[in-house]
Formats: structure tokens, C-alpha cells, sequence
């Protein structure tokens, strides 16, 4: 009760006018390439206000942050620092509308705190299409702390972090940078990159492409109805790509006893593997192409494979396009 | 002689165990002798002991809905209060007020949340851009109507015996689709409900795909299917509104998806998540 009242206190005299727009004894976060967008450009219709707020850990510290904007971008930077440092953007047609979009901050006794953006209703309000305004969340969180984050058309951007995220959007992108631990991602129509993640990753889109570079947790899934699956620099133990109208190119190192399988219904399969012991490949298609490697052998379940180097460990690659065609390469 | 006024605000610091030595024995020795103040001491405490005592509730989604709806509802009240009393109200913390309303469960989240609304406070001086056009998404979108999850379709695909089948399982109800384009609330009140449908349309999708397949499969295999497909389907149908549904209408996905383009009837449980937590 005391670490809420604590909290409370901390919030209340941020909001009193004291906040500063930038956290207080906050490091910089660590190097990397993963570059998280500016502030959005100036309007020069309509009101606008932004406000920065500190939220410091008393006791129990931040562990577990859940954001949900439905009404614009969010932006999650870890750094390493304990405190949570929020930064809010609104845009409405007018101060009457201004004052209906609300920002609710919940710190828990258990580490975690939830964000949250609504607008206001009433009967006495006049009616404000939801384009015409924005709350958008720039967020510093201490690296260690796990990001559930939603937005719907608005982006959903997350970087340096070490727990990991579960990340949601409807039709906005996501973008996920320098991330350990495992990621969820599942967006209808937000194109989704990850870069830099070093932890399991499971992404899930509808109708959007979906990009991975320098993955290497244990296990990769990422599915996708209709849209591409490129990827690149992938070393996990497991991959597992799928789209049902989409193509899929990845570039991967296989490892001993690893798997490796991409399917697809109607889009072409292109997968170039660096390999590092024996690997058996073994590809369905309306056209199957091993390259240089050979001419694979016809299995009487209507397969192609072909073994390279030693069968000691040797991992398995399963290339599938029932309306697409299948390449196969070996990068040495 | 110390005033009431004067030990009410310490009541707080006091009942944590926070006060010590004198400050907290002049406290103690008030509350002997005021019973105003000891009665106002002793429900605090029973609110805490209650909230101890309370299990730690895992809060759906829509008690958070919940919440918010309220709280706005509150503030447009509060609206049409003197400004003074705004100021006053604004930052009250809403344990108490909240207990009654939400019952033992919204009561535990509002003690465990602290909830506080952040209103806008320091006017920018740079402003930023609009939002661009809402969910843009070109699938068709029907809705999730529950009671049908497990009947078949009229609309997207044809239906085959038993329990499940594969023909679009997710009836339409053009009310939860409708786009509300007349006020930003109203529109964010649906966005759940269109989401879901986006979710369902492609199930539907993928399961009218799946129909020919399905036929070519020998009975062992698409009983095995069928079963599979409606522990999804009741998962999606008992789901509430919001992101659990959308995250069993996920997993159904992915299942369908599994099942036509990787013949992999028996379980999508190969994915990433846990068994029990399917994306």
C-alpha cells in the first residue's frame, strides 16, 4: 500500500506542473542501429500539447509494462535506468476535443504498469472523427522490464530492451530492435520488421509482409497469410516460415540437429543456407531447383532430397510450395 | 492538544507502520481517546485486511473497458462541476469511490492499480501531425457472433458433417462491423469487435481453402481434424470480446494454415508459445 501511495505521490507532483521533459538521472540508452522515429512533424492546424512524466519505483521495480493507444504510435526505448519516463503528444481539432483524449497511467504494487489511451464520450460533446485526432506515447523504460504493447493504426516501435515484448496492432507496423527474450508480434495489416532479436520470436500477420534480420534465439516461427516472409541473417535452432499466398526468402545458418522448414500454398520458396555439417534437404514444388548441389532423389511420398555432409547430426531443411516453385542454395 | 485534521492525513503513513517513535505515539495516543478518528482508523485497516485477504485476480480485458467507460461517464460529470472542485477531484485516488461500483474483483485491481488518470497538463509548443485514416483492412469482415462458432456458414464456404467442419464457422452480425465514423469514442468502441471479425474473415477464409482438401483426407484423418478444429472454435466462442478472442481466433489460424498448406493435423502446439497460451 505504501509502495502505490509512494507511486501516487510521485505521479501527482509531475503532473502539478513539475515534471521534467526529459527523465532525471536517466543513462543513455546502449549503442545500436536500431534508430526510433522522432517526435511526428508540427501541424499547423488544430490544438496540440505534449507532457512529459517520471514514474520512479519504490520498492518492488518496474518489471512489466502493458500499453495500449489505440489512437496513435508507441514508442518503447530501454535503457538503463529504473525509472519510467513517458512522453505524450496530442493532437484534436480544437481544446474541446484536446480535453477528451485521456492518457491513464496504473502503477502496481507488482511491478507493473499499465498505459492506457481513451477518448471521451458524452452526449454533450461534439462528434470528432477518430483521424482527425492523436495521442502518441514516446516511452523510456528501464531495459529489464517485459513490453505489452497495442496499438491499431498507429506504429508500434520497441528497441534495446532485455525481456522481450508482445506486441499487437491492427493495420499499423511494428518494428522491434535490439531485443532479447522472446517476441510476439501479430498485426492484420502492419508490416512487421524485427531486426537484432535474441530471443525466441513468433510473429503473426494477415495481410502484410513480414521482415526478419539477425535472429537467433532458439526458435523462429512467423506466419502470414497473405504477404512475404524475407529473412536474413537467421540463426536459430528452429524456423519455422509459413504463408498461405506469399512469398518466402530467407538466408540462414542451419545448425547440428536444427530444422528448418518453409511452406507455402501458392508463393515461391527461396531459401540459401550456410551450413556448418551435414544437412538433409528434402523440398516439395511445382518446381523444385537444388542448384549445383545435384540432382535430388525422387522419395516415393513425392519428395526431393538430397544429404550433404556427414548424417551425424545433421540437420533437416523442408522446402514446400504446393502452386510455387522451390530453390535451394548452399552459401559457402 | 493535536487536532484531528491534524492526524487524519498521517493515518495512511500510520496504519503502514511507517511512523515511528514520537510521531507515531502521538497518533497512537489520539486514537485512544478520539473515536471519530479510530473508527476512520479502523476501517481503513479492514479495507486493507480485505484487500490482503482478496485472491490475486487475473482482471479481463473488458473490466479494464470497464473502467475506463466509468471513469469517462465521471469525468463528464465532473465537467459540470465548479472549477474549484474539479481541481479538488481530479486527483483523488479512486480505491473507494470504485469498490462499490466493481465489486470484489474491480476492487482488488483498482487497490492493486492505483488507478489515476493522467490529464493534460503543460501545453506544447510543438505540435504534432494528425492520425492518418483508421484500420485500413480490405479482407472481408464478417462478425464473430459466439453462438454460431461451431454451426456452418451461409455465407463464405460450404459445410460438411460432423461436429465442426471446415465451412466459415463465424456468423455475421453487421452491427458489430459497422464503422462508426461520427465520433472517435464511438469508434474506438467497436474496434474489438472489427478486429475479431478481420481475425474471422480469414479463418473463413482458410477454412473454405481447406474444404476440398479436406474431402481427399480418409475418415481417422479428418475426425481428427474436425475435433481439433472445434476445441479451437469453442476457445474462439468462449472468449470475450477483445484480445482474448482475437488470440484464439489467432490460434485457429494458424492451426487452418498448418492444416492446408503443411498437412500438420494433429496440433499446432509446434509453434513457439506454450501449450495453453497458442497465439
Amino acid at each position: 500500500m505504501s509502495r502505490i501511495a509512494t507511486s501516487l505521490v510521485l505521479v501527482l507532483t509531475a503532473a502539478a506542473g513539475r515534471a521534467s521533459a526529459e527523465p532525471k538521472a536517466v543513462a543513455p540508452a546502449a549503442k545500436s542501429d536500431c534508430t526510433l522515429p522522432a517526435a511526428a512533424l508540427a501541424s499547423k492546424t488544430g490544438a496540440s500539447e505534449s507532457s512529459g512524466l517520471d514514474l520512479s519505483p519504490s520498492g518492488h521495480p518496474f518489471t512489466h509494462l502493458v500499453v495500449d493507444n489505440p489512437l496513435g504510435n508507441v514508442t518503447v526505448e530501454g535503457y538503463d535506468g529504473v525509472a519510467i519516463h513517458i512522453e505524450t503528444r496530442k493532437h484534436a481539432p480544437d481544446d474541446d476535443t484536446l480535453e477528451r483524449l485521456r492518457v491513464s497511467l496504473i502503477p502496481s504494487a507488482d511491478g507493473t504498469v499499465r498505459i492506457t489511451s481513451t477518448a471521451d464520450g458524452g452526449r454533450e460533446v461534439r462528434p470528432v472523427a477518430r483521424g482527425a485526432v492523436r495521442v502518441d506515447l514516446f516511452i523510456r523504460a528501464p531495459r529489464n522490464a517485459h513490453v505489452e504493447a497495442a496499438a491499431s493504426a498507429g506504429k508500434l516501435d520497441i528497441a534495446n530492451l532485455d525481456a522481450g515484448g508482445d506486441l499487437d496492432t491492427a493495420s499499423g507496423p511494428i518494428s522491434v530492435c535490439n531485443v532479447s527474450g522472446e517476441v510476439f508480434t501479430h498485426s492484420l495489416t502492419g508490416a512487421t520488421r524485427l531486426q537484432q532479436v535474441f530471443g525466441s520470436v513468433d510473429a503473426q500477420a494477415v495481410q502484410a509482409d513480414v521482415d526478419l534480420d539477425t535472429i537467433t534465439g532458439e526458435r523462429l516461427v512467423a506466419t502470414v497469410d497473405r504477404g512475404s516472409i524475407a529473412g536474413r541473417r537467421v540463426r536459430s535452432r528452429t524456423v519455422q516460415l509459413t504463408t498461405t499466398d506469399g512469398r518466402i526468402r530467407l538466408e540462414a545458418e542451419v545448425a547440428l540437429h536444427g530444422r528448418i522448414s518453409a511452406a507455402s500454398l501458392g508463393g515461391d520458396v527461396d531459401v540459401r543456407l550456410h551450413r556448418h555439417g551435414g544437412v538433409v534437404v528434402r523440398a516439395q514444388g511445382a518446381k523444385v531447383d537444388f542448384g549445383a548441389l545435384g540432382v535430388p532423389a525422387v522419395l516415393a511420398d513425392g519428395w526431393r532430397q538430397i544429404a550433404l555432409g556427414a548424417a551425424d547430426a545433421a540437420a533437416m531443411v523442408e522446402l514446400r510450395s504446393q502452386h510455387g516453385n522451390v530453390q535451394f542454395v548452399i552459401v559457402e | 492538544m493535536i487536532r484531528c485534521e491534524e492526524i487524519e492525513p498521517q493515518l495512511t503513513a500510520y496504519l503502514d507502520g511507517e511512523l515511528e517513535g514520537p510521531a507515531g505515539s502521538v497518533v497512537r495516543g489520539h486514537l485512544r481517546g478520539c473515536e471519530a478518528c479510530r473508527a476512520i482508523a479502523t476501517d481503513e485497516a479492514a479495507l486493507r485486511d480485505g484487500l490482503r485477504a482478496l485472491p490475486a485476480a487475473d482482471v479481463p480485458a473488458s473490466m479494464w473497458a470497464g473502467v475506463q467507460a466509468r471513469l469517462a461517464a465521471a469525468e463528464v460529470a465532473d465537467a459540470e462541476r465548479p472549477s474549484w472542485r474539479r481541481a479538488v477531484a481530479r486527483w483523488t485516488p479512486s480505491v473507494r469511490r470504485l469498490a462499490p461500483t466493481f465489486g470484489a474483483v474491480g476492487l482488488a485491481a483498482a487497490a492493486a492499480a492505483a488507478l489515476i488518470v493522467w490529464r493534460a497538463h503543460g501545453r506544447a509548443e510543438d505540435a504534432v501531425a494528425p492520425a492518418p485514416p483508421g484500420v485500413a483492412i480490405t479482407v472481408p469482415i464478417p462478425a464473430l457472433s459466439p453462438d454460431t462458432a461451431l454451426a456452418p456458414s451461409d455465407r463464405t464456404a460450404p459445410s460438411f458433417g460432423g461436429a465442426a467442419g471446415v465451412g466459415g464457422a463465424h456468423g455475421s452480425d453487421p452491427r458489430l462491423v459497422a464503422p462508426s465514423d461520427d465520433d472517435v469514442t464511438a469508434d474506438l468502441a467497436h474496434e474489438a469487435a472489427r478486429t475479431s471479425a478481420a481475425y474471422a474473415a480469414t479463418a473463413d477464409n482458410l477454412a473454405a481453402q481447406l474444404a476440398d482438401v479436406r474431402s481427399g483426407w480418409p475418415a481417422d484423418r479428418r475426425q481428427q481434424f474436425d475435433a481439433r478444429l472445434a476445441d479451437l472454435r469453442i476457445a474462439v466462442a468462449g472468449a470475450g470480446e477483445g484480445r482474448g478472442r482475437q488470440r484464439a481466433l489467432r490460434a485457429e489460424i494458424r492451426y487452418l494454415q498448418g492444416a492446408l498448406i503443411r498437412d500438420e493435423i494433429a496440433s499446432n502446439d509446434r509453434v513457439l508459445a506454450a501449450p495453453g497460451r497458442l497465439r
